[in-house]
């Protein structure tokens, strides 16, 4: 098995160590890195009261872009033909890479872009589909515009994909797959997500209040931040180079859209997060989480911290300044913790004023003087994940990640109304009317009743599916803790499918009928939420989208993955649904 | 009441795509949420909101308002029965 040997040459001779080498953000307040923390440092916040019925149909309170900054660069006049957030994020990874010296047009250098909605502004248009919406097509461009010559990868991972892009740049460089790493992350405050937060009940009326004891609720915001990984320590301005020491990622297990009870599997995160940087908790001088300001993600949280012997560390929320900038913020938030370290520099809170959560955990009260060197970034979101990752400019992580190193186990393969197990026929249902029919007597053919089945929309009743047929007679449970289960996912579509249910909602000015039971599956890795809470299942999370089904890049991603922290056995592949167009492609792969 | 029972039931199963249920089975003294029962959960909460809304014309704008109104499908009839206009 050459593919092995060569992993294990690669093994004994490299210890590469991941630089941030340049980045880049663009937020209400500010066009780049040092604007942003220059007001971030001078405690303004970019948050305030809107009035724009395209938005939402009542005034709200957010953090928005303001374009009219970049109006007099040639650069941004000359991406007139690009959509709005394929602007931002060209402008914002041409002035990173600009600082970085990456040369972005290299087979050495890959793109990984997080985003949970992409380019969903387009759905407005009532004439059909928009392929402009998908998500790989908006990755392909903007990298396209960079000459990039690898497939981008393109993380869907509701509110942790930034922290995600993150983790997976460090393993790729570290495996040597790669020797550079643009990770690019966007999402815009479309009416499409203001409305969805909306009828959750989770925004505030006013400014959010990140740990407080009178918080009540999020900020909606939007932004886009570069970060430019590299192993090449000539590139690095820093006078103190930063490296990006350890990252792992978990889900709840418990449900779709609230935080875990406990904060056990956040905890987990951080835990291994923490193991591979070799740091220890008392090494941690900076905090900095989602702090959402919601009730209970805060709650969970600092529950996470106690467990993770953190409550000394202090505590970061940025959300009071920039809000809530879903699949950007942990790429945005992971620069400003660079700048945190370069500027020897601790902000404050914004918004917090009194400890509101159940464990007492030492939230900043004022933008200070401080030595920081290690910095530990996580991020929680729907679908119950968490990621974390370490940045720090002593250690650069212990672990060689392999990136072929996986051995499969069994294959179940749904399509034209057939579910086929390691090539043998399992289930036949051809008889069947259509998807919905196909895919009930399909669940109903193997598995007891369970509830939350006809509550799904399609892409997860077909992926929920494919694992009790992939996993029957399995026991894994057995084998493994749960936490040593990942699931790893791919697809085309994105939640494009529930988007479009979502989007014919809105659309509808005279009902406005929104419901938080379609809006919680306008994100692809509900699908891993719903497996991992069916079958207990905590280990890591990470969901991608891809042009195709790619086999050979989902068993990279699970050599990655298998290469880490607790990682036993994983559940990789491709779960895809569109209007009738769907197939299920799974794997059960463990590390050889 | 009676017919505000039953009626109750039907948009319940609709409005929270309870496929399973018989709205005839529901208890109508049971708790909808928690561990026995429907075993409803937050985002069902909120969708019972819109149901009140949209069918009865009730707006509750605080979720954690409806924790006693939503125990049964018998509390929720008497809040319906209490302020309908």
């Amino acid at each position: 098995m050459p593919g092995y040997i060569f992993g294990m040459e690669k093994k004994m001779e490299n210890n590469r160590v991941v630089y941030a080498v340049g980045d880049n953000i663009i937020t209400s307040l500010g066009v780049t890195t040092c604007e942003n923390v220059d007001n971030i440092q001078s405690e303004k916040t970019g948050i305030k009261g809107c009035v724009d019925e395209s938005l939402y149909p009542e005034p709200f309170v957010a953090s928005l872009i303001d374009d009219s900054r970049m109006a007099d660069s040639p650069l941004w006049k000359s991406l007139s033909s690009f959509h709005r957030l394929e602007r931002l994020m060209i402008f914002s990874a041409s002035d990173a890479l600009a600082k970085s010296g990456v040369d972005a047009s290299s087979s050495r250098t890959a793109f990984i872009f997080s985003t949970t909605k992409g380019n969903v502004d387009l759905l407005v248009k009532p004439d059909g589909l928009d392929r402009d919406a998908e998500l790989s097509e908006m990755a392909h461009r903007v990298a396209g515009f960079f000459r990039s010559v690898n497939k981008p990868y393109v993380i869907s991972n509701a509110c942790i994909s930034g922290v995600l892009a993150v983790m997976l740049g460090q393993r790729l460089l570290k495996s040597g797959e790669y020797d550079h790493a643009v990770l690019i992350g966007g999402d815009l405050a479309s009416e499409f997500v203001i409305s969805g937060f909306m009828s959750f009940k989770s925004v505030s009326p006013s400014p959010c209040k990140p740990y407080d004891k009178s918080r009540d609720g999020l900020s909606m915001g939007e932004g886009v931040a570069t970060l430019v990984l590299s192993i090449d320590r000539t590139l690095v301005g820093d006078a103190q180079p930063i490296m990006v020491a350890g990252g792992s990622s978990s889900n709840d297990a418990n449900h779709i859209s609230g935080p875990s009870r406990t904060g056990y599997e956040l905890s987990m995160a951080i835990r291994q997060a923490m193991e591979e940087s070799g740091l220890a908790a008392a090494d941690v001088d900076l905090v900095d989480m989602h702090g959402t300001a919601t009730v209970y993600n805060d709650e969970m949280e600092s529950k996470a911290l106690g467990l993770s012997g953190l409550t000394e560390s202090p505590l970061l929320s940025l959300k009071g300044y920039i809000g809530h900038t879903l699949g950007a913020s942990g790429l945005i938030e992971s620069v400003v913790c660079l700048e945190s370290i370069r500027r020897q520099m601790l902000f404050r809170t914004l918004g917090f004023s009194e400890v509101g959560v159940p464990v007492a955990v030492n939230v900043t009260t004022a933008t200070s003087n401080a030595k920081i060197k290690n910095v530990l970034k996580t991020a929680s979101g729907f679908g119950g994940c968490n990621a974390a990752v370490v940045f720090s400019t002593e250690k650069g992580g212990n672990v060689v990640p392999d990136d072929d190193c996986v051995e499969v186990l069994k294959e179940c393969v749904i399509k034209d109304k057939m579910v086929m197990v390691d090539g043998t026929v399992a289930f036949d249902g051809t008889d069947t009317e259509n998807f919905a029919s196909f895919i009930r007597a399909a669940f109903k053919s193997i598995s007891e009743p369970y509830m939350k089945f006809a509550k799904m929309d399609d892409l997860c009743k077909l992926g929920v599916t494919a694992v009790d047929f992939l996993l029957q007679n399995e026991h894994l449970h057995e084998k493994y803790g749960e936490t040593e289960i990942s699931m790893l996912l791919a697809n085309r579509y994105s939640s494009l499918d529930t988007d479009l249910v979502h989007q014919r909602i809105i659309d509808d000015r005279s009902t406005y009928q929104l419901s938080p039971a379609v809006f919680v599956y306008t994100l692809a890795n509900i699908v891993m939420g719903e497996v991992c809470i069916r079958n207990k299942f905590k280990g890591e999370n990470l969901f991608l989208i891809d042009k195709e089904c790619d086999r050979k890049r989902m068993e990279q991603i699970a050599s990655l993955s298998l290469s880490h922290g607790n990682s036993k056995i994983a559940i990789v592949g491709w779960v895809d649904f569109l209007q009738e167009d769907y197939s299920a492609h799974l794997l059960l792969v463990k590390k050889r | 009441m009676e017919d505000l029972i039953k009626n109750l039931k039907v948009q319940l199963v609709e409005e929270l795509n309870l496929e399973e249920i018989n709205p005839e089975d529901i208890d109508t003294d049971a708790p909808l949420f928690g561990e026995e029962g429907l075993k409803l959960d937050s985002i069902d909460a909120l969708e019972i909101i819109l149901l009140l809304e949209k069918h009865y014309g009730l707006r509750i704008g605080d979720p954690k308002e409806g924790k006693s109104i939503f125990y049964s499908v018998k509390t929720l009839a008497d809040y319906i029965t209490a302020n309908k206009k």
